[in-house]
C-alpha cells in the first residue's frame, strides 16, 4: 500500500462525517468577546455607511469609513455573457456539415433513423468534449440522442462504479427510469469500443417505450459493431480560452 | 435553487443542471481542487471535468449530499491530475507533504492483495474517523480529505499551527494501527 492509495481511500469517507466538518467551526469561549466586538463593529459600519455615503457623495465603488479606512469594490468588465462563459464546461457546439455527418453514420443504420442534428462540442479551452447526434424516427416521432466521446477525457481509473457501462466496458448496459405519475420514461445506455464511448438517451411517453428501446438498441448496435470507430471524433480545435 | 432541484435537472437531462451547479458550487469545488493542485488554471479545468463526471453519473446516482458528492468527484479528479503531474516532477508541494505524512501511517510489510486492501481500507478508515473525538475528526478531514494546509486549519478552528500539527501527528499514529492486515484479522 502507498500513501497515494491511502489518500485515495479517504475519498470514501461517509458523507455524513464530511458534512460535520463543513459546519462553521465554533469560536472558542475566550474569543467570544472579540467576536461580539466584531459583530458590533460590523453592525455599526452597516448603519454608518449609508449615512457617510449620502453625505460624502463618493463615486461608485469607493468610499471612506469613519475610521478613515478605504473600502473599495473592483468591478471587472465583461464583454458579453458569452465571453464570460468561454472557459466554462463546454461552449455552444458547432454544427457539423454533411460530410462529417456522413463520416459518423454507420453503414448498417436503417435509413428511417435520420440524423436531425449533429454537433461537435468543445471544452472552453478548445479540447473536444463530445459529438452529439440527434436521431428521429419519423414512423413514431421519437427522438434518440447519441453522445460520442473518448473515455480517457471524461473518466478516470479512480471513478466510483457509477458509469452506465458494464464492468468490462464493452457490453452495453441500459437503464430506464419510469415516472409513473407523469407517464414518461427516461432510457439511457452506453457501450465502449476501442476507447470511444457511445452513450444514448431518450425521453418519451411510457406508451412508446418499446419503440424507443428498439431505436436505441439499433443505434447503439450499429455504432458498436462498426469496424473502425477511431475516425468518429473530429480533432481538437486548439486553445480558445486564451 | 435547492440541491434536490439541481439533481432533478440532471435526471431530466437538462443541461442547465451544469450552470446551476457551477453557480452554486463552482467556487467551492475550485477551492477543493486548488488545495491539491495549487494552480488556478488546473483547478478550473479540473472542476469543468467534475461537471462532466457529475453529468455522466446522474442518473443513475442520486446523491444524498450534492455538495460533498461534487467535492469527492473534484478531489478524485484533482488527485489524478496531481499524480500525472507528479510523474514528471516530484516533491515540494503541500500535497506532497500530505502524502509524506500519510506514509507514516502505513504499517510495514503489508503484503495482502491490493484489491482486498482497497476495499477494506475505505471501510476501516470510515470506522477510524467515526471513532475520533469531534475536534480530531474535523482536523483529520480538513487535512486529509480537503488537503487544507495546517495554517488554514489552525485559522478555521482558532488554534495555533503547532497545536494542529501535534494533534495530526497523534491521529496519524492511531491511524497506523488500522492497517489493512489488522482489518482483515478482525474480520476473520
Amino acid at each position: 500500500m502507498t500513501s497515494e492509495q491511502l489518500f485515495e481511500s479517504i475519498a470514501y469517507l461517509d458523507p455524513a462525517l464530511l458534512e460535520s466538518s463543513e459546519r462553521p467551526a465554533k469560536v472558542k469561549h475566550l474569543l467570544r468577546p472579540v467576536a461580539a466586538a466584531i459583530c458590533i463593529g460590523t453592525l455599526a459600519a452597516a448603519l454608518l455607511l449609508p449615512i457617510l455615503h449620502s453625505t460624502n457623495n463618493l463615486s461608485n465603488g469607493d468610499m471612506t469609513t469613519s475610521s478613515g479606512q478605504e473600502f473599495t469594490l473592483t468591478f471587472h468588465s465583461v464583454q458579453s455573457l458569452e465571453d464570460s462563459q468561454k472557459n466554462f464546461f463546454y461552449i455552444t457546439g458547432e454544427p457539423l456539415s454533411n460530410d462529417p455527418i456522413r463520416a459518423v453514420f454507420p453503414d448498417d443504420l436503417p435509413e428511417e433513423l435520420a440524423i436531425t442534428s449533429a454537433t461537435a462540442e468543445y471544452f472552453g479551452w478548445g479540447e473536444l468534449y463530445q459529438l452529439r447526434l440527434e436521431f428521429k424516427n419519423p414512423s413514431w416521432g421519437g427522438k434518440t440522442t447519441l453522445l460520442i466521446y473518448r473515455v480517457d477525457r471524461t473518466s478516470s481509473p479512480s471513478d466510483e462504479a457509477a458509469s452506465p457501462l458494464s464492468d468490462n466496458g464493452t457490453e452495453p448496459t441500459a437503464y430506464e427510469y419510469i415516472d409513473e405519475e407523469n407517464g414518461t420514461c427516461l432510457l439511457w445506455a452506453a457501450v465502449t469500443r476501442d476507447g470511444v464511448t457511445f452513450r444514448a438517451y431518450a425521453n418519451t411517453d411510457t406508451a412508446n417505450i418499446d419503440q424507443a428501446k428498439a431505436d436505441m438498441t439499433t443505434i447503439l448496435g450499429s455504432y458498436s459493431d462498426s469496424k473502425d470507430v477511431s475516425h468518429l471524433l473530429p480533432a481538437d480545435r486548439g486553445k480558445t480560452g486564451d | 435553487m435547492t440541491d434536490e432541484q439541481i439533481i432533478e435537472l440532471y435526471w431530466q437531462r437538462d443541461e442547465s443542471a451544469i450552470s446551476e451547479t457551477n453557480s452554486k458550487y463552482g467556487a467551492y469545488c475550485r477551492t477543493v481542487a486548488d488545495h491539491i493542485l495549487h494552480s488556478a488554471e488546473d483547478s478550473e479545468e479540473c472542476v469543468n471535468h467534475a461537471w462532466l463526471r457529475a453529468w455522466n453519473v446522474m442518473p443513475p446516482q442520486r446523491p444524498r449530499a450534492l455538495k460533498l458528492f461534487l467535492a469527492k468527484i473534484t478531489r478524485n479528479l484533482a488527485f489524478d491530475r496531481f499524480k500525472a503531474q507528479s510523474a514528471k516532477k516530484r516533491g515540494g508541494s503541500e500535497t506532497d507533504l500530505i502524502l509524506s505524512e500519510l506514509e507514516q501511517c502505513i504499517a510495514d510489510g503489508t503484503d495482502v492483495e491490493e484489491d482486498y486492501i482497497a476495499k477494506e481500507l475505505g471501510a476501516a478508515i470510515n470506522q477510524f474517523v467515526s471513532s475520533l473525538p469531534t475536534k480530531e475528526r474535523h482536523l483529520f478531514i480538513r487535512r486529509y480529505f480537503f488537503a487544507e494546509s495546517v495554517s488554514e486549519i489552525a485559522k478555521k478552528y482558532a488554534m495555533t499551527n503547532n497545536y494542529v500539527s501535534v494533534k495530526l501527528s497523534r491521529i496519524r499514529k492511531k491511524l497506523k494501527n488500522i492497517s489493512p492486515r489488522r482489518v482483515i484479522s478482525h474480520d476473520k
